[in-house]
Order: C-alpha cells, then sequence, then structure tokens
C-alpha cells in the first residue's frame, strides 16, 4: 500500500507540466459548440502537438506508437491534464480509447499499420456504429446486414447515436454476418469507410440542442473483407475488447473533470448574492458540496485502486461498472446541485461576472445522458448483480 | 504507487477472518445479546495482536489494522476495540487483553445525560476534548444507569454528567489519535456494509417467490448493486484515508479520514436498512441478521464524527481553498 509517487513519476509529471503550461494557452480557446469543422481541426490540431512531444497514446504499448507508460504515470497524465485545463480528448475519443486498443488487441498488421499511426497524429478520426434503433440495451439483436460478394461486405441497415459521426473518417461497424446464428454468434466487426458511397450520416438534435450524436443510414455500402476484424461472426468477442475498455480507466478523467466542476460551482455560489452573504453561505449547501467532494474522492480512489490492481493481476477491475454508474449519478446531481445554486440565473442563460449560467444549463442537459450512453444505470446495477455477486440471469 | 495490499497483510486479515468465524459466529449471534466480549475471545483477540497494533510505531500500523477492523466490523464484534485499540499507546495491560479501555469524544458544549458503550466491562475510561486525551475515575461519578442501547451487542450505560480527568496525551498525538479512531470506526463500518450486503445476497439466492429465487428480479438486483456500490466506494476511500492517516506527507489525513467515515457511515446505515428490504418480512424479525448490522451501524454512526458533521467540514474545507484560490 504506497499512494506516493516515484521520483520518474514525479519527473513526467515535471515535464508534462512544463509542456502543457505553454502549450495550452497557445492553442487557443474551443471552437464555439455546434461549429463541428472547427471542432475537428482544433481537436486533431492538439492531437498532432500531442504526438510531436511525445504524449500521444501513453496508454498504448510503444510498439504500436504509443508511450507505454505504467499505470502510474497514466494516471499521472490525467492529473495534469485536467489541471492544466487542456482541451478534452472530443472527436479523438472513440480512436484512441476505443478503435485504437480494438486494433491493438484484434486487428490485422496492415490494419495496424494503416489506422494506428493516422489515430495518434490526429489524422483520421473514429466513431461508432453499434447502436441501432432497435438494438439498444439489448445490443446484440442489431439488424444491419452484411452480405458477403467476394471480396466485398455488401452492407444495408440503419444506425443510431454514432458520436461525432458527421466528422468521422471510419467507423467501427457491428453488422449481422449470421441471420440464423443465436444473436450473440452472428456478428461480425468491420472498419466502415465513412466518404464512401452509401453512407450518409444525419445529424441527430439532442435535449442540449446540438448535433454530438448522428443517425448512418447504410445502403449497399461495400466494405473490403480486409476491413474486417476479428473473424466472421466473431465480432460480439471483439466489441467485448473494446466495451471493456470503456468500464476502465476511461472514467479516470472524468472524474478528475466532475471535481473542478464542483469547484466551479462553489466559485459560482460565492459570486451568487442572497438574502444574507452569498449562497455558499447557506450550510445545507455546504454540507451537499462536502457529501459530493467526499463520493468524488471516493471513485477516484476507487480507480486508483482498480488500476493497480489490472496492472499486477493483469485482469481488468470487476468495479468499473460500479465507478460507472456512481459516477453518472453523481454528475448529474452536480449538475442539478448547480441549477438550484444558480435559480432564475439557471433558467434566464445570463452570463455575468465569473458565472456563466448558459454553460451550467448546458452542462445539466449533458450529464443526463451519462446513466444513459454505454450502458444505462439500469443495466450496470443488472451487470454488478449478476457478474459480481452472482445473481441468476433474469430473461 | 500501488494501491493494493501484499501478500503478507492479507495473511494476516486472512488469519483474523478465519479467528472471526471460529470465536465470532453470526449464526451464534443471539448468545451474545447484552454480554460483555467474553475474556477468552478478548484475550485471544489480544494474542491475535489486534489491540496493539497502534500502541507503538512499527511496520504494522493502521493500513493493516484498517484491513482487519474490517472483518470485525463484519463479524460485529463485541467488545471496545476502537477505544482500546487506540488507548494502548497510553495505558498498561490493554495490548495483552488485561485491561480494556472504552471512551467517548466529547464536545465541551455538550452537558446532557450521554450513553457509553461498554462501559460496564471497561476498566479505564478516557475522554477525548478538543486537543486532549484524558483518562477518568469511573468510581468517582454517579453509579451510570444501564441504557437501553439500540444494538444489542453494544451494551451502554448512560452517564448524566462528565467528570474531568487525568491528562495522558496532548497536542499532535492527540490529532494522530483522533483521525486514527476515525478511520478505524470506518473500517468497522465497511465491514458493517459488507456484512448486511453479504446476508442479502446469501437470502437473495436462496429464497423463491412465484417459482424463481427472488434474486433473478431486477427490483432485488438493484437494490444488491446499490449496495456492493457503497461498500466499495467506502472501502476505497477507508484504504486510502488509512495509508494517509499512516502517513501524513501524502494527503491531508483529517479530510481523507473524514470522507472515509462518511461514506462508510452512509454504507453501513443504508446498507442495514437495504438488508432489512431484501429479507422482506423476515428481515424484520429479531431473528434474521439485517437489524443486528443496521442498529451496529447507527451506534459507529455517533462515533468520531457523524456523516453530516464531516460533510459540513468538507464543504467548507473546499470553499476556503476555492476562495484562496
Amino acid at each position: 500500500m504506497d499512494l506516493t509517487y516515484s521520483d520518474a513519476d514525479e519527473a513526467f509529471r515535471a515535464e508534462l507540466r512544463r509542456w502543457l503550461d505553454v502549450q495550452v494557452p497557445e492553442h487557443g480557446p474551443s471552437p464555439i459548440p455546434g461549429d463541428w469543422t472547427a471542432r475537428r481541426a482544433y481537436d486533431t490540431a492538439w492531437q498532432r502537438k500531442l504526438y510531436d512531444a511525445g504524449f500521444a497514446g501513453v496508454h498504448w504499448p510503444k510498439e504500436f506508437g504509443g508511450q507505454g507508460l505504467p499505470v502510474t504515470q497514466q494516471l499521472v497524465y490525467l492529473e495534469e491534464y485536467a489541471r492544466a485545463n487542456a482541451p478534452y480528448i472530443s472527436v479523438n475519443f472513440v480512436g484512441m480509447m476505443h478503435a485504437g486498443p480494438t486494433l491493438i488487441a484484434e486487428g490485422t498488421d496492415v490494419q495496424r499499420a494503416f489506422h494506428l499511426p493516422r489515430i495518434l497524429r490526429g489524422e483520421s478520426v473514429w466513431c461508432q456504429g453499434f447502436s441501432e434503433p432497435e438494438a439498444g440495451s439489448d445490443l446484440a439483436s442489431l439488424r444491419t446486414r452484411a452480405v458477403r460478394e467476394g471480396d466485398e461486405y455488401v452492407v444495408n441497415g440503419q444506425k443510431i447515436w454514432s458520436t461525432r459521426a458527421h466528422v468521422a473518417d471510419y467507423g467501427e461497424l457491428l453488422v449481422r454476418t449470421d441471420p440464423d446464428a443465436r444473436k450473440h454468434r452472428g456478428i461480425t466487426w468491420l472498419i466502415l469507410d465513412m466518404h464512401q458511397p452509401g453512407v450518409e450520416v444525419r445529424p441527430m438534435r439532442t435535449i442540449d440542442g446540438e448535433s454530438h450524436f448522428c443517425e448512418v443510414f447504410l445502403t449497399d455500402a461495400r466494405v473490403p473483407v480486409s476491413n474486417r476484424v476479428g473473424d466472421e461472426n466473431d465480432g460480439w468477442r471483439v466489441t467485448n475488447v473494446t466495451l471493456r475498455f470503456e468500464r476502465g480507466t476511461a472514467f479516470a478523467q472524468h472524474i478528475i473533470t466532475l471535481r473542478s466542476q464542483l469547484r466551479d460551482l462553489v466559485r459560482m455560489a460565492q459570486r451568487i448574492p442572497a438574502d444574507v452573504g452569498t449562497a455558499w453561505d447557506d450550510p445545507a449547501l455546504r454540507s451537499h458540496v462536502g457529501r459530493l467532494e467526499a463520493n468524488m474522492e471516493g471513485l477516484w480512489r476507487m480507480t486508483q485502486h482498480g488500476i493497480t490492481e489490472a496492472d499486477a493481476t493483469g485482469m481488468p477491475s470487476p468495479s468499473g461498472s460500479a465507478v460507472k454508474l456512481r459516477f453518472s449519478e453523481l454528475s448529474q446531481e452536480l449538475s442539478e446541485l448547480a441549477m438550484r445554486v444558480l435559480g432564475r440565473l439557471g433558467t434566464g442563460g445570463v452570463r455575468i461576472d465569473g458565472i456563466d449560467a448558459v454553460e451550467a444549463a448546458r452542462a445539466y442537459l449533458w450529464s443526463l445522458q451519462y446513466t444513459i450512453a454505454a450502458g444505462t444505470s439500469q443495466i450496470q446495477r443488472n451487470l454488478i448483480a449478476e457478474r459480481i455477486l452472482g445473481m441468476p440471469r433474469s430473461t | 504507487m500501488q494501491f493494493r495490499f501484499d501478500e503478507d497483510q492479507l495473511a494476516m486479515r486472512d488469519a483474523v477472518r478465519a479467528f472471526c468465524e471460529d470465536r465470532l459466529d453470526l449464526k451464534a449471534i443471539a448468545q451474545r445479546e447484552g454480554l460483555a466480549a467474553d475474556q477468552v475471545t478478548w484475550v485471544a483477540l489480544a494474542e491475535l495482536g489486534v489491540l496493539g497494533m497502534l500502541a507503538e510505531d512499527g511496520a504494522i500500523g493502521l493500513v493493516e489494522c484498517s484491513l482487519i477492523f474490517e472483518e470485525l466490523g463484519a463479524h460485529l464484534v463485541s467488545g471496545p476495540v476502537v477505544w482500546s485499540t487506540l488507548a494502548a499507546r497510553f495505558i498498561d495491560g490493554v495490548v495483552d487483553g488485561e485491561v480494556r479501555v472504552t471512551g467517548v469524544e466529547l464536545d465541551v458544549r455538550s452537558n446532557t445525560p450521554i450513553g457509553i458503550e461498554h462501559a460496564a466491562e471497561a476498566d479505564a475510561f478516557v475522554v477525548l476534548r478538543n486537543d486532549r486525551l484524558e483518562l477518568c475515575d469511573f468510581t468517582a461519578l454517579p453509579p451510570p444507569t444501564a441504557g437501553l442501547g439500540l444494538d444489542p451487542l453494544t451494551p451502554v450505560a448512560v452517564l448524566s454528567s462528565m467528570p474531568v480527568g487525568q491528562l495522558i496525551a496532548e497536542g499532535d498525538a492527540v490529532t494522530r489519535l483522533r483521525n486514527n479512531g476515525t478511520v478505524l470506526c470506518a473500517a468497522l463500518l465497511v465491514g458493517v456494509a459488507q456484512g448486511a450486503l453479504d446476508v442479502a445476497r446469501a437470502y437473495a439466492l436462496e429464497r423463491e417467490q412465484f417459482g424463481v429465487p427472488i434474486g433473478s428480479f431486477q427490483a432485488i438486483k438493484h437494490l444488491l448493486a446499490d449496495m456492493y456500490v457503497r461498500v466499495e466506494l467506502a472501502r476505497a476511500a477507508t484504504y486510502a484515508a488509512a495509508a494517509i492517516v499512516a502517513d501524513p506527507r501524502t494527503g491531508d489525513a483529517h479530510r481523507a479520514a473524514g470522507t472515509a467515515k462518511l461514506l462508510a457511515g452512509e454504507a453501513g446505515v443504508a446498507n442495514g436498512r437495504t438488508a432489512v428490504q431484501v429479507l422482506g418480512g423476515m428481515g424484520f424479525t429479531w431473528d434474521m441478521l439485517p437489524h443486528y448490522f443496521l442498529k451496529r451501524a447507527w451506534v459507529l454512526e455517533q462515533c468520531f464524527g457523524t456523516a453530516a458533521s464531516h460533510a459540513a467540514s468538507i464543504g467548507s474545507a473546499i470553499g476556503f481553498e476555492v476562495a484562496s484560490r
């Protein structure tokens, strides 16, 4: 049991901090919400800077172009990244966190050689084509059909909830290749070129008024067999490599961000006048903030514990679902508290000195997706009860 | 950074777990009601080294002690384990089980009758007032009335007033004692929360309604999943707090201890309540285990700061942190 960072970890921290302190201000403010072309340019240019400086892919193995850092330094990276308020991973998320790791684990040499450097350098942006209108929590019931014709699959169907697909170059595509097999057995994982004929992307407008997500319509889209990752009909297993990743270390950064959001809330409350003093003089608010902070600290320690445990045993920590579940709820509780503290400032969309109620309202609405995306909270509870606590599966 | 236990620590925990299963069998819990810890078990606990873990600075300390107190909590240990372990540093005879110590943390303002856990079986009584630890003389007090304490496994005596005692420690030593006590109570509560989950889980697998185990119903699964999340969150915070209080260079010891106690207190009480619910009508009976966990959780919730007091303190600290930046 040792919670301290080694000298090597601290040296890495110092080096990274020096770099971020110069580069983050230089990269400028993020583009206005909704301008996805600008967003893509901003995010990929930042990724290129990380790459050139030797900070891209801290969690990727060295042989695939990553930095292969020990887990403790990955944590240092996330801590410093948040401290510097560096650009959110955004359009690079799927490539860096899902597609890249999946190709590293399951891709062919040719696929890796082509795609991994492009992802690391910010040259290609990926999206995910998993969910379908009829296949949400029951993802394995997906119906997008791929029929093999010679060296190609011909794909027809519809995907939904593809994050940032409107600025993506490639998609992780799950298709049904054997409609007669049991549902988990007939699925194949393909790399989809988003710019090819037969792929139509329509942004969806969500409750925050923005378009983070898209529908993707596939009409006789032809995908070379060489774009298949893993064997035909083995896509569910390949997918689980990705999904496990999604429930592991990926939340570390979210938790750090959540803690800084909590401090933003306190800063705001200290500026909002109340009958006596400011909103922060309300003991109930202070206690609520104290409870949230304690929960976030617990979540951070769970993450540290899970990461070092996984590092030592080579097995992903089973507590990933628990972290995801608690994180999602805390995030909503925090942003709802912010709305309550803001009162009419929040509904009025007021921007005054040190208070950005528009952003707070946006964060509130955005937080509602955390308990839905990547496995709803209800599904996470089922997973915990069945896989960890050994309850019988429900039908 | 290594946020995990080594083999020696886990072996120590396993030894205590085996001891608890043998000597603190939950199936025979009714036999412990209303009683002090029996002397044979108490001495055996001392011989295992449990009561002396914080008596001097050494290789074994709060981290190991917390891991072990978690086991004691899960088995609803009898006797004043927290105060004896804390006071072993200052009072002779505690380490080998000859002297049992009970105690209480006392806000100077409180001057109302107060229930003291394990008073009847204790040989010494200490009071923690702010940064002073005092040894009090029982015999100088008006005789305590036996309290009707909530927890049948935690006998209580009610004292009508508190004496001024003899100073036995102050300053940093007391700050450390307070943080240690906070973490040990958190560790016991983590054990209580886990024990409640174990009972609920076993029942959900065994009890059938509508022809299937009730654990196959999502409504039950979700209750159990929430119990699991609460206990894991509290456990991680408690381990971290133990490491930080043991080596305050690694963090803010007071904050870490308060965080652990807050989460563990909430987990203990909520898991106790949820275990009652999962067992349904049976959970409401005296014969089943949930009520023991729930009641013990409430006793521990009052010790070394309630969840509410820690929340207020952490919240204010964040306020200062933000304002001063």
